[in-house]
């Protein structure tokens, strides 16, 4: 995560105080430090921050480009777009594997049909990445006319152009997601069939989409497993799909019918989760009525409290973590 | 809700010149205001929306979901104009909300907010001189500038995939999705 790459943070606190804090402050600093590594909303003003940066040769992309198979399928593909995901399961390393569910004006300039847009992307070198692509290269894709698959190269500074239409400024747009240790065929398919449901019958939200992430979580569990890396706020390291569902749409009436939309798929993926695996978001997707306990432990959540009274006594920043919530 | 400022004919001359220099929206529904040393100075813009004007005149956030008329809105220059802010709120009973690119849906913001337009802290500087190279960038800072900074010197941090989040709030939110892969490409 991005936390991981933080080295300092300039605060200016409730008490008007400025603050430099990294991993050498001590005390209250240090613990102020790291909450605000992942759940630093309310906690003061943030007037600059600095990461860690590292050069792009060392991802061995030929030309700094990030490498993509994109398979898109009509709606009533669903079955093999789904056996293909899987078949990308669990990712390599380097690899990361999107199944986004949408309606194809989304894309381009056509209809408002539902379609499954399954892309496999790759951070090194390409004949890796169409190693690990090869379900995506199956005769069974490239044979059928109702699907469109390409192979594309992206520089890695314009990889966000594919998401500048989401990045518009206006509307009733959400994001709510759910961490997820497993993604089983069925589920997919029920999902699909309520976002289809859902846009069908409202057809002011048919830009909305449902996007499933999957990453290999191993070096993530590596990196929870040293002290720094700990210390974060972050409780999903061991999960390797984020389900995010993104409702859009331009009708206030729509808002209500849309947040409902997006709780049930969450429910939906979760009650496929092991049992022992409690329900998981984070701060940047979370909604007005999320629970602390979806996104922290209760130890995060009983010391978070206690640093936002320490450093903000009066309460005079908004914080998930307040008294009032 | 009652704002305890004065307006003095000095100070309209003044907040008109300020108003040019800023190049600030010829809108009869804005009036920007200086609050005088009788109670908090506040030296840097300040926008008072009037009860009828759309908040979309007032804000740009990314999505109207949560989001009504602030209360009024402070756009800082310098720290000291945040230290004032905060001051500020605490004497008139205002929540302060920092906003960098807009982006969260999930921020309350209402009209008992001051909302601090952190659009002003935009510097972002890349450092390839030490052993580390490390990427700063101001509170207001959005994510294509990281982008562009980084990818221009032949560098990349981890980020996420929209160009108008603010990097701040998507640290201090729990970073993102796309941020995974290269995170762990790092470690």
């Amino acid at each position: 995560m991005i936390m991981d790459q933080l080295i300092s943070i300039r605060l200016i606190t409730a008490a008007g105080e400025v603050l430099e804090l990294d991993s050498t402050s001590l005390g209250e600093e240090l613990g102020l430090f790291h909450a605000l590594s992942g759940a630093g909303h309310g906690l003061g003003v943030v007037t600059s921050m600095t990461l860690k940066a590292f050069p792009l040769a060392a991802l061995r992309m030929k030309n700094d480009e990030v490498w993509c198979r994109r398979v898109t399928f009509p709606a009533d593909a669903i079955n093999l777009a789904v056996e293909k995901y899987m078949q990308l399961l669990p990712p390599k390393p380097s690899q990361y594997v999107l199944l986004m569910f949408a309606r194809e004006h989304v894309i381009s300039t056509g209809s408002s049909a539902p379609i499954i847009i399954l892309s496999s992307l790759y951070y090194g070198p390409e004949e890796e990445g169409e190693q690990a692509s090869r379900p995506l290269f199956d005769q069974v894709i490239v044979n059928n006319s109702t699907i469109h698959s390409e192979t594309v190269s992206t520089p890695l500074s314009q990889m966000n152009e594919a998401w500048a239409s989401f990045s518009v400024h206006g509307e009733y747009k959400d994001i709510s997601s759910a961490w997820l240790r497993t993604t089983p065929v069925e589920t997919v398919k029920a999902s699909f069939q309520q976002y289809m449901q859902f846009t069908d019958h409202y057809k002011d939200a048919t830009r909305s989409t449902v996007v499933h992430a999957t990453h290999n979580p191993q070096k993530h569990v590596a990196i929870s497993q040293t002290l720094e890396g700990e210390a974060k706020y972050f409780e999903s390291r061991d999960r390797g799909t984020c389900m995010l569902v993104m409702p859009w749409t331009s009708n206030p009436e729509t808002v209500e019918p849309m947040r409902v939309f997006a709780k049930s798929i969450k429910a939906l993926y979760r009650t496929a989760q092991p049992d022992s695996d409690l329900p998981r978001t984070f701060p940047n997707n979370m909604q007005a009525d999320t629970q602390l306990e979806e996104m922290h432990t209760l130890d995060r959540i009983k010391e978070l409290k206690r640093i936002k009274k320490l450093w903000d006594q009066s309460g005079v920043f908004w914080s998930p973590y307040g008294e009032n919530r | 809700m009652e704002l305890d400022f004065k307006v003095s004919e000095w100070s309209v001359d003044f907040v008109f010149q300020r108003y040019v220099q800023f190049g600030g929206r010829r809108h009869p529904e804005y009036f920007f205001a200086m609050i005088t040393r009788d109670s908090i100075a506040l030296k840097c813009e300040v926008v008072i929306p009037h009860p009828e004007t759309p908040v979309r005149s007032v804000l740009d956030r990314w999505s109207d979901v949560g989001l009504s008329r602030p209360a009024l809105v402070v756009v800082p220059d310098t720290e000291q104009d945040i230290i004032d802010a905060i001051l500020y709120a605490k004497n008139t009973g205002l929540e302060l909300i920092p906003g960098g690119g807009g982006h969260g849906p999930f921020v309350p913001i209402t009209d008992k907010t001051l909302y601090l337009d952190m659009k002003r802290f935009d510097k972002v500087v890349l450092d390839t001189s030490q052993e580390q190279a490390r990427i700063s960038f101001g509170g207001g800072a959005l994510t294509r500038r990281v982008i562009d900074v980084c990818t221009s010197e032949g560098f990349y941090t981890t980020w996420t995939n929209s160009y108008g989040v603010g990097m701040v709030g998507s640290v201090l939110g729990g970073g993102s999705v796309s941020s995974m892969i290269v995170s762990a490409k790092i470690c």
